[in-house]
């Protein structure tokens, strides 16, 4: 049975889960398995330079505008949201157009980012097919070791008072509406 | 993200640490591969890369360059080291991501008076880290956040040992190892003691189970045949 994976991923050789998802690429065609790639444009070159042959499904760079957002600016999260339910539209309609509704078995996001996972989640459901996600790190913690440390390390590294203020509020902030904003938010949508 | 997590027919991680640090009720939810790394990358190049320039330095970090990773405390560790009477030297491989943090590491270096035993090489491509891990007698990693680390596996191949925060990540994927030596997170003293003892020779690590170790991460293929396996049996499910 050969599988046709939509594999969301940012294939390099520059950290470890991104040398993780080339090499996957790599070889997963020796298993049965057919990975359709979808990725940033600047990610391509790293494919081309392995001599892949895989075919690029979609670009993902849409979601790439949105990147001056950060996790610590839980108010825009709505929009985070909303900015991957859009992309993953027009991805599912390049998708429909040249390739049909019914070409690929499942969606595989091959990194832990939250807003990869999220993009997987909505094609996944446009095209009504499984979805599954290969996390390389924990996406989230079960304590609030993440809003601590962030405060350790801009509170040592902004040497300006206001920033210093900035980053202990933001700070405060994620630590008390993380929880209930993000889960607000996956709600609405 | 959890609600979001929770809706994927499948999740797989590469770690038992990833499980275990999310919380209780993802530990059978998730599918560790496993093997679930591999140095096959850097075996090909230690082959054919004999004739690189020999670099010397005592010890080395590599990473991304960010904060989480230890990046910062690095140059506090390394103070601690000369203070204790050592004259070694530091090399720093990698890519930072934020400007603040890169002025700031400079900054901390300047005001430590290390910049005779700290030197920054900037994003090094796998041919000069390999021949120049080679050359080091210990690598550092203070990392505070991680799931299974590729420096610390490109390493160990190396035979550096490795003195590192006992993060679960370090915990659970290089517990059994006396080549990684651990300490407790954040704690800059012990681990400075450890990198002496090392660069002195005053400790003597067993590294028979390192070969055997390593043996079982020698290739990419085996950790996408662990990937495939996955994948398959749950189509098989649900067909």
């Amino acid at each position: 049975m050969q599988l046709k994976l939509l594999y969301v991923s940012a294939p390099s050789k520059q950290s470890g889960g991104s040398l993780r998802s080339l090499m996957s690429l790599k070889y997963l065609g020796e298993y049965d398995i057919e990975p359709y790639l979808i990725t940033y444009k600047r990610y391509i070159k790293n494919v081309r330079e392995e001599n892949l042959n895989i075919d690029l499904v979609g670009s993902i760079d849409f979601i790439q505008k949105i990147d001056v957002l950060k996790y610590t600016l839980l108010t825009k999260t709505s929009e985070y949201l909303y900015a991957c339910r859009k992309c993953a539209e027009k991805v599912a309609r390049e998708i429909i157009k040249n390739y049909g509704k019914d070409h690929f078995d499942a969606v595989y996001c091959h990194h832990e980012n939250f807003k990869l996972i999220i993009f997987s989640y909505y094609l996944s459901n446009l095209l009504r097919i499984p979805k599954i996600a290969l996390l390389c790190l924990p996406p989230f913690y079960n304590d609030d070791r993440i809003p601590k440390l962030n405060f350790y390390f801009n509170n040592i590294i902004y040497s300006n008072k206001t920033l210093k203020r900035i980053s202990k509020k933001i700070t405060i902030m994620s630590l008390n509406k993380m929880k209930n904003n993000i889960e607000k938010n996956t709600k609405k949508v | 993200m959890r609600r979001i997590l929770k809706r994927f027919d499948l999740i797989l991680s590469v770690s038992h640490s990833i499980p275990y640090e999310m919380g209780d009720q993802w530990i059978n939810t998730l599918k560790v591969l496993d093997p679930n790394t591999s140095y096959e990358h850097i075996k090909n190049i230690a082959k054919t890369n004999i004739s690189k320039p020999h670099m010397n330095y005592d010890a080395i970090f590599f990473a991304r360059l960010i904060p989480k990773k230890g990046v910062l405390d690095l140059s506090l560790i390394w103070k601690k080291v000369l203070e204790k009477g050592v004259n070694a030297k530091l090399a720093v491989a990698g890519k930072f991501y934020n400007k603040s943090v890169e002025i700031f590491f400079f900054k901390l270096i300047k005001s430590l008076s290390l910049t005779n035993y700290i030197d920054y090489l900037g994003f090094l491509p796998h041919e000069t880290l390999s021949s120049l891990l080679k050359s080091c007698k210990v690598m550092i990693y203070p990392s505070y956040l991680d799931a299974i680390p590729m420096a610390v596996m490109e390493s160990l191949f190396n035979n550096l040992p490795v003195v590192a925060y006992n993060i679960p990540a370090i915990k659970f994927n290089y517990g059994a190892l006396d080549a990684v030596i651990k300490v407790s997170p954040g704690n800059i003293n012990d681990m400075a003691n450890r990198i002496v003892e090392l660069l002195k020779g005053n400790l003597e690590l067993d590294y028979s189970k390192l070969k055997i170790f390593l043996k079982k991460f020698s290739s990419w293929r085996d950790v996408i045949k662990s990937e495939d396996r996955i994948i398959k049996l749950f189509f098989s499910k649900c067909l």
